[in-house]
């Protein structure tokens, strides 16, 4: 009988598991009616929160999400490239707004934002920029091809010029992301970080140098994607209200002063 | 030809083919895309592409140096050794592989980092390295060298070691015995090792990331670079433009490589 080589046993054994690993890591994919939200990594800690309250709220509505976390510009590439989602939030503006322009998405609604600061380790020396540049201290920054960056570039055109010469000498490198350029700190390589605010806001053991008021605050904008489904919505919404807007500044965001940008 | 052999012909050539599709089909979309969507000729035009790609050709080729100068005696001792201890390292060579690239650069920085253990040491001697070209050699090195000495280590476990007891036997010294037997047995190998090493060490990222920084001139390689494009907003136009510049200079000196080793070496 054919069943009676060991060879065929064991070949339909591995099948069996095959198949069996398969289907299992197909349903660990999650539940298709769950609402996907796709956001910047800084949204890591207060998003979650945010959720949980926006159910609490609407104990009405039979919804569930999955969120995902990655640097805006991963993100956006993934949307643009076809992965699904029903709602992004993104760091950088612009990316969410290409998005809309090119029909993919509706609806950018600046929902949160973040202040730039210079960051240090609080048992560091150093309480000024000056204290900072007078030490030689090594300093992480944003590409500037990156919204961090960017505003670091903004930032250290408004200070005292030769200041910022000082400062500009003692960047040790240009980072991809922000969360790059925090664990230079973190890894105790560089003494001062130029980060968001919320950075410092959940990360221990770090204190913020101010820098000027004028330096603009980053803006997060979220769009809603095309075919979003039931529930998205409200919850971008929701994102607007008193409630989630005092959990974005008890993690170190700042309330959105914008609201729906002309599109 | 009788039907099983044709049956067997047409299974090898099968699986062949679909291994070559998966390998090749992304590298062409790659090459697409940067075609219709990117602008590879105003990267080619730039400074910084060169400046990138300059930084990445002389980090690794360095890496490459160093890979064959240490690991060449290091898979001959361990390759002609019967120790336990040997036969432990040997397995052990390849933990560094297995490491995300990522977690690589955070080991470095443990040992040889600013906050590593052996950072004020270094720091002493004037050597502090985190942050420098020399690190970025570093943390290609310490992903790249195993490749060179596993297959080194090959070579060298793969060949009849009478023949260099022979040779002895002969009255030619150790190092020329090394050079006129041992070598040329083992030349395919090494080469072999050595493509890969460079390979590996052209294309690593997370490692030269975290251990060395990216700053243009100085630590940004190709792959930096290429990331630092992808996450601006120039995006991923940018991004498969430049990539198509590292992959078709890689091809190129790939090319080279291969025809050295293959007619230049030195014992064919």
């Amino acid at each position: 009988m054919l069943l009676d080589r060991p060879g065929v046993l064991r070949r339909a054994a591995a099948t069996l598991v095959l198949a069996a690993t398969l289907l299992v890591g197909a349903s660990a994919c999650g539940d298709d009616d769950d609402i996907e939200i796709a956001a910047a990594s800084s949204m890591r800690h207060v998003l979650p929160r945010i959720v949980e309250e926006f159910l609490r709220a609407h104990p009405d509505l039979d919804l569930s999400f999955e969120l995902r976390f990655n640097g805006s510009q991963v993100l956006a590439t993934q949307i643009a490239e076809g992965a699904s989602a029903d709602l992004f939030i993104s760091a950088n503006a612009v990316q969410a707004e290409r998005l809309v322009d090119e029909g993919m998405a509706s609806l950018a609604t600046v929902v949160t934002a973040n202040r730039l600061v210079l960051a240090v380790r609080e048992e560091s020396p150093w309480y000024s920029l000056s204290d900072l540049a007078d030490g030689g201290a090594r300093i992480a920054v944003g590409s500037p091809s990156v919204p961090v960056g960017r505003l670091t570039v903004i930032a250290l055109s408004q200070l005292d010029r030769q200041l910022a010469r000082e400062l500009l000498a003692g960047v040790v490198t240009e980072d991809p992301s922000v969360r790059v350029v925090l664990s230079r700190l973190e890894l105790e390589e560089a003494d001062a970080a130029f980060v968001y605010h919320s950075d410092v806001a959940v990360t221990h053991g770090l204190r913020a140098l101010p820098l000027p008021p004028t330096v603009p605050p980053n803006e997060y904008v979220a769009v809603l994607l095309e075919d979003a489904k039931p529930g998205t919505e409200e919850f971008l919404a929701f994102l607007l209200t008193p409630e989630a807007q005092d959990l974005f500044r008890a993690a170190g965001f700042l309330r959105a002063v914008a609201g729906v940008r002309a599109p | 030809m009788s039907v099983r052999a044709a049956v067997a012909r047409t299974g090898l050539v099968a699986a062949a083919a679909v291994l070559l599709l998966f390998l090749a089909l992304p590298l062409a979309g790659i090459v697409w895309r940067a075609l219709t969507d990117g602008d590879v000729a105003t990267e080619l035009g730039s400074s910084a592409t060169w400046e990138a790609l300059q930084l990445s050709v002389v980090t690794s080729t360095l890496a490459l140096a160093l890979a064959v100068l240490l690991g060449t005696p290091l898979a001959y001792l361990l390759a002609r050794s019967r120790s336990p201890a040997a036969r432990v390292v040997t397995s052990l060579l390849d933990l560094p592989l297995v490491l995300p690239p990522t977690v690589a650069g955070i080991a470095l920085l443990t040992a040889f980092g600013r906050a590593g253990y052996l950072g004020d040491t270094l720091d002493g001697i004037g050597l502090a390295v985190s942050f420098t070209t020399a690190a970025v050699v570093l943390a290609q090195l310490f992903v790249s060298a195993p490749f060179f000495v596993r297959a080194a280590y090959a070579g060298f476990a793969s060949m009849d070691p009478h023949l260099e007891g022979v040779a002895y036997t002969l009255g030619l010294s150790r190092w020329r015995t090394f050079r006129s037997v041992t070598l040329p047995l083992v030349w395919p190998a090494l080469a072999g090792g050595a493509v890969l090493c460079w390979a590996r060490a052209l294309g690593e990222l997370g490692a030269t990331l975290l251990f060395a920084g990216s700053l243009p001139g100085k630590t940004q390689t190709m792959p930096l670079a290429i990331l630092a494009a992808f996450e601006s907003e120039a995006g991923l136009a940018g991004a498969v433009s430049l990539s198509v510049v590292l992959l078709g200079f890689a091809f190129v000196l790939l090319v080279a490589l291969h025809r050295l080793t293959a007619t230049a070496g030195p014992y064919r």
